[in-house]
């Protein structure tokens, strides 16, 4: 090792602070640039309302799609696919607080061509129990198939994204999901 | 409405990046000396990838009207790099922090260059997960 000095320790600090284990993504009062955050992220107000819909959708069916791997699973691809499944609740969490995924699709988009108006009075929408294959191999290239498609999207869903914040959390989630159809790759057979 | 982005910011968030990025192509040539062949080539088709974005990131900034700053002589890795086990971690750490880089430049990145940014930090969460072998935890709490 190099004697190296305290300020080059300091600067390596730096320069690899951050990252996906310690981001700090809800304690934000602004956004990842400066700029201010809404007010109310998900609320009246938020242009993104109908983004963070989409994707609080996409999690919510990955969360479910998880919980029925988790169930079908044992052996050492139980713990992991239960933390990834986790993770998609944080990332849901994260991104759609106001649970703007329960909502009709055709509420949100009335409610946009309505400017000014209150959050629609609808009934929410379900997110259906996926059919998983029987195998072990199966169910975890299932999960791999969707944490690939799910990164996909969050790659353009981060470039619609009105808010900076938003579109920092939406790239890290994505980042997460090509993470985990890795992970589940090294996992299966 | 679309977004938008700071100029300043997005300068500032490139520098980051750019930080991390010669901290990675440091840290590689670390990790390369202390695995077998296989490794070791591993170690060095990743510093290529980095070099590449460092390429890139320079000029970037240069086009935002910033100057690049260069790299350190040497960055001392948070833990004593001495086998293996520790390259290995240092690496997937490495690649884990510039993915949460990449994240925040294409949050400050106007809507042309988001997409780069956002596949990047994919690309590094991914190269993460090759030498750690799991997937990262993320705490959305913290």
């Amino acid at each position: 090792m190099p004697n190296l000095s305290r300020r080059d320790a300091l600067r390596w600090s730096a320069a690899v602070g951050g990252g996906l284990l310690l981001a700090p993504v809800l304690a934000a009062c602004t956004s990842g640039d400066g700029q201010p955050a809404p007010t109310d992220p998900g609320g009246p107000e938020d242009p993104d309302r109908a983004l963070r819909a989409e994707i609080g959708r996409s999690e919510s069916e990955l969360v479910v799609l998880y919980a029925a791997a988790t169930a079908k699973l044992s052996g050492t691809a139980a713990p992991l696919v239960t933390g990834i499944g986790a993770r998609h609740q944080a990332y849901r969490q994260a991104i759609d607080p106001d649970q703007l995924a329960t909502l009709a699709p055709s509420a949100l988009a009335t409610e946009s061509a309505a400017s000014g108006s209150a959050s629609p009075s609808v009934s929410p929408t379900a997110t259906a129990v996926p059919t998983l294959p029987a195998s072990k191999d199966g169910i975890l290239a299932a999960l791999r198939d969707a944490e690939q498609s799910a990164a996909a999207e969050r790659a353009t869903q981060c470039v619609r994204a009105v808010d900076p914040e938003l579109a920092r959390i939406v790239a890290l989630a994505g980042a997460g999901c090509a993470g985990a159809a890795e992970a589940l790759t090294r996992i299966a057979p | 409405m679309t977004a938008s982005a700071v100029p300043g910011a997005e300068l500032e968030r490139l520098d980051d990046v750019l930080d991390g990025t010669d901290a990675a192509v440091y840290a590689y040539g670390l990790v390369a000396a202390r695995l077998d062949s296989e490794g070791a080539a591993r170690a060095l088709d990743a510093m290529a990838a980095h070099r590449g974005h460092r390429d890139v990131l320079r000029a970037r900034i240069l086009v935002l009207g910033g100057t690049p700053r260069a790299a350190a002589p040497a960055y001392t890795p948070p833990f004593e790099v001495e086998d293996p086990a520790t390259a290995t971690k240092l690496a997937a750490l490495v690649e884990d922090r510039l993915a949460g880089q990449w994240a925040a430049l294409a949050a400050a990145s106007t809507v042309q260059r988001r997409l780069d940014s956002a596949l990047s930090a994919q690309e590094c969460a991914t190269r993460s997960v090759t030498w750690s072998g799991k997937a990262p935890v993320w705490n959305g709490a913290t």
